[in-house]
């Protein structure tokens, strides 16, 4: 009967409890929101990050990172693109020669990352064609053709077509000099591909370079990510002497960003069950204070201090059992909505874009994080519901009957 | 005749350390089983004093009391409270009926919290919703009573837990004449029948008629103890 009791005093004040009620739904579904939000910018930052720049996992010669020389190359690893492939959950594996180089342009020069990609290879890997934003993902150039940033376009004021030379040292250690054309302007969302990377044809490079078969770096994209430990043991397995590494190891700011933005949510979490935990005492203590001379006369009938205590506990927990579905509920219809059209922030497009973000969100959040806010708002409430409990319990009988 | 209540040299010194006002000053009396006892005297002479002492509410400052043989100053907060469960029924002036549950189930409240199964404290109630001539109003709540048929609910409610005896403070003050009438005749009928032990503190003539022993409070003393059954009357003086 106490639960009986507790679920009709919840509903004593219905305004009051209406209002808290709304409150814990407003505030949850806000949160939902503002969580999925947060996912999906994550989330987009990391495929982009992912698909177009790093893959899930890269192959180098343990040395290579250190000199970035061409000397550093892997061996036979042209052959080796080809066993890799064949795993199983490896979606497309490419790989490049990566060479750092002066580019000039008859107007401008700057030191540039140029990597020789297999130019089908590479499209499956980094989808670098869907990035072209003037001319073509290396079609309308004959001989040598070459793809350059927007942003180091403009530096050079080069358009497509325009010459351009790269001067490198070759396996000798000579300097070389080789020019290329503009065969496509990509828009990448990285600021730094899109300002220091230019990509050739592997093999006009490798040719200058004086080893047609020269790997300096093999990027694999996998199926599920989730099975990335799984991959990364079978291609350790396949290249024991190189050096092969996942993601978050080939860019921990990366992984970083990703970890704090978990962090951010547990904060965001904490914040709000902390506003909720005050809201709840508010009503509760009410609840308790305008009730002390019933509260008083249970103890008097024989209600003990822990039936009482349990008793102001359960109500305030049916605060949360009712507000908390609802607030789940609109969360969802929310984040589904959004997550299947997409929330449009083209008016910031620009900024976005520049560090790397869509322009279109996509929330996203996982069953994990709906457990999570059930398991916070009761917690909440069973911690909010101390209070007045406690203020209840140590009501004396006889004092609180004289209450009016 | 066994004892119910037994109080030795009652003291009740309110706000000691500032301005005492003594509201009990070393008051004894004994109260038999089965009797209908009215405490009656002027307000402030401490009758909801000695009413709170006895029903283990309120602690008094000096003396003892003892409920069927059990010294109340022995029992820890917790102890004391399973004892009022199980010994002692109250009746408010105030009804003080739970206004979320229904007749029933305030009945049926107490002897839940005695841990009795559902279908017996629901037979029980229903049981003592007749005798108090609330058959029929089981299921309303106390809004949807008027004063008497909720005041009677309390009674109902105080004999549940078949208690040693039920205090009632001032259980006429908020009724009329013909429900006063009513619920003096439903509790004199179960003290005749049940030999159920009644003390009651109260202004009301005529419940004081109705008292088989009437007990007069004067500043804090026993001024006459008239026991009609007895016809014995003695005066009682620290």
């Amino acid at each position: 009967m106490i639960f009986i009791i507790a679920w009709r005093n919840v509903w004593r004040q219905k305004i009051r409890s209406l209002v808290i009620i709304s409150a814990m739904v407003i505030g949850l579904w806000g949160l939902i929101f503002a969580i999925g939000f947060m996912n999906g910018f994550m989330d987009s930052y990391l495929s982009n990050a992912l698909k177009h720049e790093y893959s899930h996992i890269q192959i180098h010669h343990p040395n290579f990172k250190r000199d970035q020389e061409i000397k550093y190359s892997i061996r036979q690893g042209i052959g080796k693109v080809k066993e890799i492939g064949a795993i199983d959950n490896v979606k497309a594996v490419t790989h490049r020669t990566v060479i750092n180089a002066m580019i000039g342009s008859a107007k401008a020069s700057a030191g540039v990352k140029v990597l020789g990609v297999d130019t089908l290879l590479e499209k499956k890997v980094t989808a670098f064609d869907q990035l072209i934003a003037d001319g073509t993902y290396f079609k309308s150039v004959k001989r040598n053709p070459l793809i350059i940033g927007e942003k180091l376009a403009d530096k050079l004021k080069v358009k497509l077509k325009s010459k351009l030379v790269l001067t490198f040292q070759n396996h000798e250690g000579d300097i070389v000099s080789q020019a290329f054309r503009v065969a496509g302007i990509f828009n990448a969302k990285s600021p730094v591909l899109n300002e220091s990377v230019v990509m050739v044809n592997y093999k006009d490079l490798n040719k200058s370079l004086g080893d047609g078969a020269l790997v300096s770096e093999i990027a694999i994209y996998l199926n599920d990510p989730d099975k990335i430990q799984e991959n990364y043991e079978m291609i350790t397995a396949i290249l024991p002497e190189y050096k092969v590494e996942r993601w978050n190891e080939l860019a921990p700011e990366l992984s970083l960003i990703v970890e704090q933005s978990g962090t951010n949510i547990y904060i965001l979490v904490i914040i709000f069950m902390t506003a909720l935990i005050f809201g709840i005492i508010n009503t509760m203590l009410m609840a308790v204070l305008e009730r002390i001379k019933e509260l008083g006369m249970l103890m008097a009938i024989g209600m003990n201090k822990l039936r009482l205590f349990f008793m102001i506990t359960i109500e305030t927990v049916y605060l949360g059992l009712v507000a908390c579905p609802a607030g789940l509920f609109l969360g969802y219809l929310t984040i589904n909505y959004f997550h299947r059209f997409g929330l449009d922030l083209s008016a910031y497009a620009e900024g976005l874009q520049k560090v790397g973000y869509e322009a279109v969100i996509y929330p996203i959040i996982s069953g994990n994080h709906y457990f999570i806010l059930s398991m916070g708002i009761f917690i909440t409430t069973i911690i909010a519901s101390i209070y007045p409990s406690l203020k209840a319990i140590k009501l004396k009988p006889a004092e609180a009957l004289r209450k009016i | 005749m066994m004892k119910v209540i037994e109080a030795h040299k009652i003291t009740k010194v309110y706000n000691a350390d500032k301005v005492p006002v003594n509201a009990l000053r070393g008051i004894s009396f004994s109260v038999d089983r089965g009797e209908f006892t009215a405490i009656v005297g002027p307000s402030g002479c401490g009758k909801s004093t000695l009413l709170n002492i006895v029903g283990g509410l309120d602690n008094p400052t000096k003396g003892k009391i003892t409920i069927e043989g059990n010294d109340l100053s022995n029992l820890k907060e917790n102890k004391l409270i399973d004892f009022r469960l199980d010994k002692i029924g109250f009746v408010f002036q105030s009804y003080n009926l739970i206004p979320v549950l229904t007749a029933r189930e305030n009945i049926a409240l107490i002897m839940e919290l005695q841990g009795v199964g559902k279908r017996a404290r629901n037979d029980r109630a229903m049981y003592l919703l007749r005798a108090v001539g609330l058959e029929g109003k089981e299921d309303k709540r106390p809004t949807e009573l008027s004063g008497g048929q909720q005041q009677r609910v309390a009674v109902a409610r105080a004999l549940a837990s078949e208690p040693a005896f039920i205090l009632a403070d001032e259980p006429t003050a908020n009724l009329d004449s013909v429900a006063t009438d009513n619920l003096l005749d439903i509790m004199a009928g179960i003290n005749k029948e049940k030999g159920t032990t009644f003390i009651f503190s109260t202004h009301d003539q005529r419940v004081i008629d109705k008292a088989r022993r009437v007990i007069r409070l004067e500043d804090g003393l026993i001024v006459s103890d008239n026991n009609l059954v007895t016809n014995k009357a003695h005066e009682d003086r620290p």
